[in-house]
């Protein structure tokens, strides 16, 4: 591909009183670096106005002839975490922030499902004990456990907060690739499970936020 | 307005980015029998055949330049038919910016649609309103533009 360069390397203003040559210009009190001038940015554009390359135009018709490409839209985003010892994931679209584990205070008479109150940076949320409404396994404390962590969650107007015991990191999930719970578990989550995948060989179900939210809110009320 | 700049001839456009659907690269057109010299041709885009009109010949500005800035701007076209695209060829596709429209209103002498005249800087720019153009033009595309091509 032949392009002529359409600016002439030694005698561009840049060169001669910009940033790359004694910086007299007076355009540089206003604009600090030549990058940000418009003089600069007019030469880049005209880098454009040289012939498509020869095989330009059939490579674009062939790409956008062809229907756009759906995989990107099947793919899930979600938040990988670890409760006592069942992996399990949240859609990323409820994710407010993963933050360092606090105690929470306790609510007087209140407790079970309501493990208190946290303050995160001025704000109170409600702490939940996910691990009890999905029925999983307490986890004892490992010596040289994994950072434990605290998830924000919020979805539409309502907001909590829960403690996992390890957080992986966001994957991107196929959403053909979940598989439906297997029907002999019998624990409270299999309602609460949209579905299983697999990550590095571990199941990790796949939390239905819609739903979680809805039993949080029943059953702390 | 943010709006997409581009050139037609010698004149300046600006186009509210709100309008476009999308940018491309300019493909190979197949040409329309009968249509206008305007009507640049018809391309596929995903799968749905697209008019396009160069704005250099509509506007008598000569023919597009073969430039890599000269680039195919998409617009949903007519409004009721939201899978309906019709592409607008101009060249130098290659900046967006924010343009005062304030000024806006005293509307100058100008080419065939290309919209009303805004002062900038030393120069003019021209902007276009697409559906007014192509309300204007889509009757005499010889069918090309009112309905899309099919086959």
């Amino acid at each position: 591909m032949n392009m002529a360069l359409p600016v002439a390397a030694n005698d561009v203003c840049w060169n001669r009183i910009g940033v790359r040559g004694d910086r007299t210009c007076p355009e540089l009190e206003k604009v600090t670096h030549c990058h940000n001038c418009p003089v600069f940015a007019a030469a880049g554009r005209r880098f454009l106005d040289v012939p498509s390359p020869p095989d330009y135009l059939d490579e674009w018709t062939v790409r956008l002839s062809d229907a756009e490409e759906r995989a990107a839209s099947d793919q899930l985003s979600v938040l990988v975490f670890r409760l006592g010892d069942e992996w399990l994931a949240l859609p990323v679209g409820v994710l407010v922030e993963v933050t360092r584990p606090r105690s929470p205070h306790r609510i007087p008479h209140r407790g079970g499902l309501l493990a208190g109150l946290v303050n995160i940076r001025g704000e109170l949320h409600l702490c939940v004990r996910l691990d009890l409404l999905l029925g999983v396994a307490a986890h004892e404390h490992r010596s040289g456990d994994p950072s434990p962590r605290l998830i924000v969650v919020r979805r539409d107007t309502e907001g909590w907060a829960f403690a996992a015991d390890e957080v992986d990191q966001v994957h991107r999930v196929p959403g053909h690739s979940l598989t439906p719970p297997a029907p002999t578990l019998t624990r409270a989550h299999t309602k609460l499970t949209r579905g299983v995948f697999r990550l590095d060989k571990r199941p990790v179900g796949l939390l239905d936020d819609a739903r979680v939210f809805q039993t949080v809110r029943e059953r702390i009320r | 307005m943010l709006a997409l700049m581009f050139q037609v001839g010698r004149d300046t456009v600006a186009v509210d980015v709100r309008r476009v659907r999308e940018v491309v690269p300019r493909v190979q057109l197949s040409l329309v029998t009968g249509a206008p010299a305007w009507l640049a041709g018809v391309f596929v885009y995903r799968g749905h055949v697209v008019p396009v009109v160069d704005l250099h010949r509509l506007t008598g500005a000569g023919e597009c330049p073969p430039h890599l800035s000269s680039r195919i701007i998409l617009f949903p076209w007519p409004a009721d038919a939201p899978d309906s695209l019709v592409g607008l060829l101009a060249t130098q596709v290659a900046e967006i910016r924010e343009v005062p429209t304030d000024a806006l209103g005293a509307v100058g002498p100008g080419h065939l649609g290309l919209g009303p005249a805004l002062p900038d800087g030393h120069g003019i720019i021209r902007v276009l309103n697409p559906e007014a153009l192509l309300a204007q033009i889509a009757s005499g595309s010889g069918g090309a533009i009112a309905a899309g091509v099919h086959g």
